[in-house]
């Protein structure tokens, strides 16, 4: 008869350690498995989107008509991919997501007319991404531009 | 006392098991709809709207939706004709519905369902192509 | 006293298996919502943008926007697809008109296909011998975007002027007399008006006309990169 007033605080406090170290177990063994993963997985698919539509919006902002032009397209994308900024590249006709998680890395193939020229540059997701072609029909250039 | 116990523990899982569960469902029904059917819808619907206005009129103005879109008298005139038209142009598992100022033509759009748009402007006012999967 | 906080300890332990099955299954529902997303975002929009640069104005197969001349399907071959569109060499393509196979680059089996209304345009070549009877005009009877318009006007007549719907196309002041090719609107029927000094009978004016026949078909782009 003691321990009739303490047992029930010992067989609170075990259950609630034991309640406590499962969280904390579980929590750990998720954050270290598949949450990372899980983001990566995400993130890649993300990235793999926002290439797709930065190539998309590049190749649409090729002009039709046969005048000589200047225009600027502004393309709206997302300012990080998996919390982090990243850049996209434009190196010899190939368009190239760049990301501090080498995970996430891809690059496409821009399929521009053969009288298009692709100058090599590069623009940061903190900018606003603009598409800018000029030149004559026959010989026209198009630039990634950042603008804050 | 012995009794009230156990089951109220058990009660406690369950309700965790259900908060748990509601999450887990919210990942197998909340993905975002197929990106691919969007893109696909998209086109249809563009491809559909540049085919019909670089068509002739039948009658008079400067093209088929031009002439869709003048009055309520060309409307009833044309949809008939144009019905037919996007019939032939679409696949079949494709329905579709043109809105115009003066009415719509095609079928009646049914509710949550993924649709592709594409608006073309023409002299007298804008013509929209909706089209959607069966 | 003791037993009560004894039923407690095992209650618990169903609990957190309980709770374990649980995580586990939502994180097998997460990664089969992860795993189940289409992933090959890059393969469509190459599709997508090889489908707008084949159906393109002015494109080496089209006669306008979304409208395939059929008499050009033929040059689509491997080694235009790689050399005109730009595709990489590890790229997988394939083109089907309608289910026929135009072109195929390697053998794009895991691809991502995009599929584009056309209109197939196939000419004909239609001629008129207008005969002039009462007037100096020739309807076309379908319309066309260019007319070859041959003239052999009788010795005493001089063809001064031709005018198609108003707009005048064709002017020699000294006398028009040979074939020439008058390119004329598409959109509309075209009436041809001839300007001369004397008169035209039948024979003296031959014209060829190009109507055109458009079929709607479904073109299929297929790429695996």
């Amino acid at each position: 008869m003691d321990n009739r007033g303490l047992s029930p605080v010992v067989g609170k406090t075990l259950a609630a350690s034991i309640a406590v170290l499962y969280v904390a177990g579980m929590t750990a063994l998720l954050l270290n498995g598949p949450v990372p993963a899980g983001q990566t997985a995400a993130g890649g698919e993300l990235g793999e989107r926002v290439l797709a539509t930065a190539a998309g919006h590049v190749e649409a902002a090729i002009p039709d008509g046969d005048r000589r032009v200047d225009v600027r397209t502004e393309v709206a994308m997302p300012a990080t991919v998996r919390n982090t900024g990243y850049t996209l590249e434009l190196r010899s006709g190939r368009l190239v997501l760049d990301h501090p998680t080498d995970a996430l890395d891809r690059e496409t193939r821009l399929l521009l007319p053969a009288t298009v020229t692709v100058a090599d540059g590069n623009w940061t997701s903190t900018d606003r991404l603009v598409v800018r072609v000029a030149g004559a029909p026959g010989n026209r250039t198009l630039w990634l531009e950042g603008d804050r | 006392m012995d009794r009230g116990q156990a089951p109220l523990t058990a009660i406690e899982a369950v309700f965790g098991v259900l908060l748990l569960s509601s999450v887990a469902f919210v990942f197998v029904l909340g993905t975002p709809a197929s990106q691919a059917d969007e893109t696909q819808l998209e086109l249809y619907a563009s491809d559909a709207a540049t085919v019909l206005s670089s068509e002739g009129p039948r009658h008079a103005d400067q093209t088929r939706l031009a002439e869709l879109a003048t009055s309520q008298a060309t409307f009833e005139r044309e949809q008939g004709a144009l019905e037919r038209r996007l019939d032939r142009l679409l696949p079949a598992n494709v329905l579709y519905r043109i809105e115009t100022q003066y009415g719509t033509v095609g079928y009646r759009l049914p509710a949550d369902v993924q649709t592709g748009t594409a608006t073309v402007s023409t002299v007298n006012g804008d013509v929209t192509v909706r089209v959607w999967y069966a | 006293m003791t037993a009560r906080a004894q039923t407690s300890l095992p209650g618990l332990g169903v609990a957190f298996l309980l709770l374990t099955a649980a995580v586990f299954v939502g994180l097998v529902a997460a990664e089969g919502a992860l795993g189940s997303t289409d992933r090959a975002a890059l393969d469509r929009q190459a599709a997508v943008g090889l489908s707008e640069r084949l159906t393109a104005d002015r494109a080496p197969l089209t006669t306008r926007t979304s409208v395939l001349n059929d008499s050009r399907l033929g040059s689509l071959d491997a080694a235009t697809l790689r050399s005109t569109y730009g595709l990489g060499p590890d790229t997988a393509v394939e083109v089907q008109l309608d289910g026929r196979t135009l072109a195929a680059v390697g053998d794009p089996r895991v691809g991502r296909t995009v599929r584009r209304v056309v209109l197939v345009e196939t000419r004909q070549r239609r001629s008129l011998t207008p005969a002039f009877t009462g007037s100096q005009r020739a309807t076309l009877p379908r319309r066309t975007d260019r007319v070859l318009v041959t003239l052999s006007p009788p010795a005493e007549t001089t063809v001064s002027e031709v005018r198609a719907d108003g707009r005048v196309v064709l002017r020699e002041p000294g006398g028009l007399d040979g074939t020439y090719d008058v390119a004329v609107s598409p959109y509309e029927t075209t009436t041809l008006r001839f300007e001369t000094t004397g008169d035209l009978d039948r024979g003296s004016v031959r014209l060829v006309y190009f109507p055109e026949r458009t079929r709607p078909a479904e073109l299929e782009v297929t790429v695996d990169g």
